[in-house]
């Protein structure tokens, strides 16, 4: 399922990152760009906000390459974990905007709309047949939080379940993905 | 705030989709730098969340790779013409030091030998320095294939060596011609400026052509070098659109080549003034590969490029844009 390059290359470009080389840069986009500025694009629900972060994620990977350690885990994983946190930020940042103009409208917030993004869809066939499989309670709370940048609190309000069970959902439903990504000899350790 | 183990537990789900509060966020990061089990859970996990994020992989729009690779650039300006070409012939030095003897016989793009075409360098640049004594000589095209198939069996009991100094001894007359004449002298049909840009565009070319055919790994091209040629190919492309016989009157092109070397240009397409309005098309192209179809070496399908704006203006650009190209 891995449609990225190998651990080989993940290590070459961030030495060449390091050696201030600006087509490592170009490289490291061309690879996985479509794939932070898709995830910021979902996350967010507005493709200037996602350029924006998806520039963000780049460029601090040309400023601090060394933040990326090879031994620590995969490229994906870590461009994946720097685009959603600023994504998070983002939406969290807007909805304490909108909270503050929805006390006198009282409102609720909606859920960021995807639908009218053209999606191309790639690879990660594999992860979304398991999200599927999943309880739907798990994927509802893991959905929300992971797409709709919600923290576990908002999903066990919007929910109306206890923030306990919210969080044992999110850590349950991500634990059977990886286990049964396992099971079909996909590495998700370190390596 | 501190964690237990047991809080790290209940919170690494949320924790992997970046659910927590900040304080909680903040207290497992750094539960996390000091646990390495735990780091490898997290990380497990985040494995997972990234590629749920995966499953919507969207093209980003083209100007976004353009500002990113922008904002890392360093500017580069193009070299004086004589300096651009002093760098070419220092790289083509380069390659041919690593050539065997067993590479010379091999055949590169242009159906010459890599022993022939490496004459052909020296015979061309011999017919410009040549040249500068007669204003009415025009070295084009068809002149360059001539000189060189007129010339070549004269060489052929050559050694490399003699081949070798052959260019030198005429590189350095070519690079003589910056400091007796004037940029604007007229040499071969050409401002010597541009003679020297030409000759640096045709040994970068050559270069490619015969690291391709051997195999050798090609010293890499420096940006400005790029950038003095890519200059020059794009002020041609006006022309270049007249001799292939496309009209676009009052038409007005935005072209800008991408990567180290690259810049951003905008030209009348009818070689008239620009009229200061929008451009009819932007086309962006990497100037690698520009620079390669300039020279022919890469066909109209092979260059990845993109238009924004009036696409039969671009792909006439990109179709045109080898009009000049020789051997």
């Amino acid at each position: 399922m891995d449609d990225t390059a190998s651990g080989a290359w993940e290590l070459a470009v961030r030495d060449r990152l390091v050696a201030r080389d600006p087509s490592a840069l170009s490289d490291l986009y061309d690879q996985f760009g479509s794939y932070v500025f898709g995830l910021a694009a979902r996350v967010i629900g507005d493709r200037h906000a996602a350029e924006d972060v998806t520039q963000e994620v780049f460029l601090s990977m040309w400023e601090r390459p060394e933040a990326f350690e090879p031994a620590r885990g995969r490229l994906r994983t870590f461009l994946g974990t720097l685009a959603h946190r600023r994504a998070v930020d983002v939406v969290r940042r807007e909805e304490a905007r909108r909270r503050r103009a929805a006390r006198e409208a009282a409102t609720a917030t909606p859920i960021p709309d995807v639908g009218e993004l053209a999606m191309a869809i790639v690879s990660a066939e594999q992860v979304r047949a398991e999200v599927n499989r999943l309880p739907s309670e798990q994927r509802a709370a893991i959905e929300l939080a992971y797409f709709g940048g919600r923290t576990y609190r908002q999903v066990a309000q919007e929910l109306g379940i206890p923030e306990g069970t919210a969080k044992s959902r999110m850590r349950l439903g991500l634990g059977r993905i990886a286990q049964a990504l396992e099971a079909q000899g996909v590495d998700l350790a370190w390596t | 705030m501190d964690v237990t183990r047991r809080e790290f537990q209940d919170l690494v789900g949320a924790y992997a989709l970046d659910a927590c509060d900040p304080d909680e966020a903040a207290a497992m990061d750094d539960y996390v730098a000091e646990h390495e089990d735990a780091a490898a859970e997290a990380e497990r996990l985040r494995v997972v969340a990234a590629w749920l994020g995966a499953a919507g992989a969207l093209h980003p729009p083209t100007a976004l790779r353009d500002r990113l690779l922008a904002a890392v650039a360093e500017p580069v300006a193009p070299l004086p013409p004589v300096d651009a070409l002093r760098r070419e012939s220092a790289r083509f030095e380069m390659l041919l030091d690593s050539l065997d003897a067993d590479d010379l016989a091999i055949t590169t793009e242009n159906g010459l030998s890599v022993r022939d075409l490496v004459t052909h360098v020296a015979i061309i640049d011999e017919a410009f320095v040549a040249a500068v004594t007669d204003p009415t000589v025009f070295i084009g095209a068809d002149a360059v294939a001539e000189l060189t198939m007129a010339q070549l069996p004269q060489t052929a009991d050559w050694s490399f060596a003699q081949i070798r100094d052959r260019v030198r001894a005429a590189r350095a007359a070519l690079v003589d011609l910056d400091r007796q004449y004037a940029p604007d002298a007229r040499v071969g049909g050409y401002s010597r400026a541009t003679v020297l840009v030409i000759r640096a565009f045709e040994t970068w070319t050559h270069c490619h052509d015969i690291a391709v055919a051997t195999s050798r790994p090609e010293p890499p091209a420096e940006p400005p070098v790029l950038r003095t040629m890519a200059e020059l190919a794009v002020q041609t492309l006006p022309l270049a659109l007249a001799a292939r016989g496309f009209a676009y009157p009052g038409r007005t092109a935005r072209v800008v080549l991408t990567g180290p070397g690259g810049g951003d240009w905008t030209i009348a397409c009818d070689g008239g003034a620009l009229t200061g309005s929008a451009p009819d098309v932007v086309l962006r192209v990497p100037v690698v590969e520009f620079c390669r179809r300039f020279a022919e070496r890469l066909t109209v399908d092979e260059v990845p490029f993109a238009a924004e704006g009036d696409v039969d203006l671009a792909r006439a650009l990109v179709d045109a844009a080898p009009a000049f190209a020789g051997l």
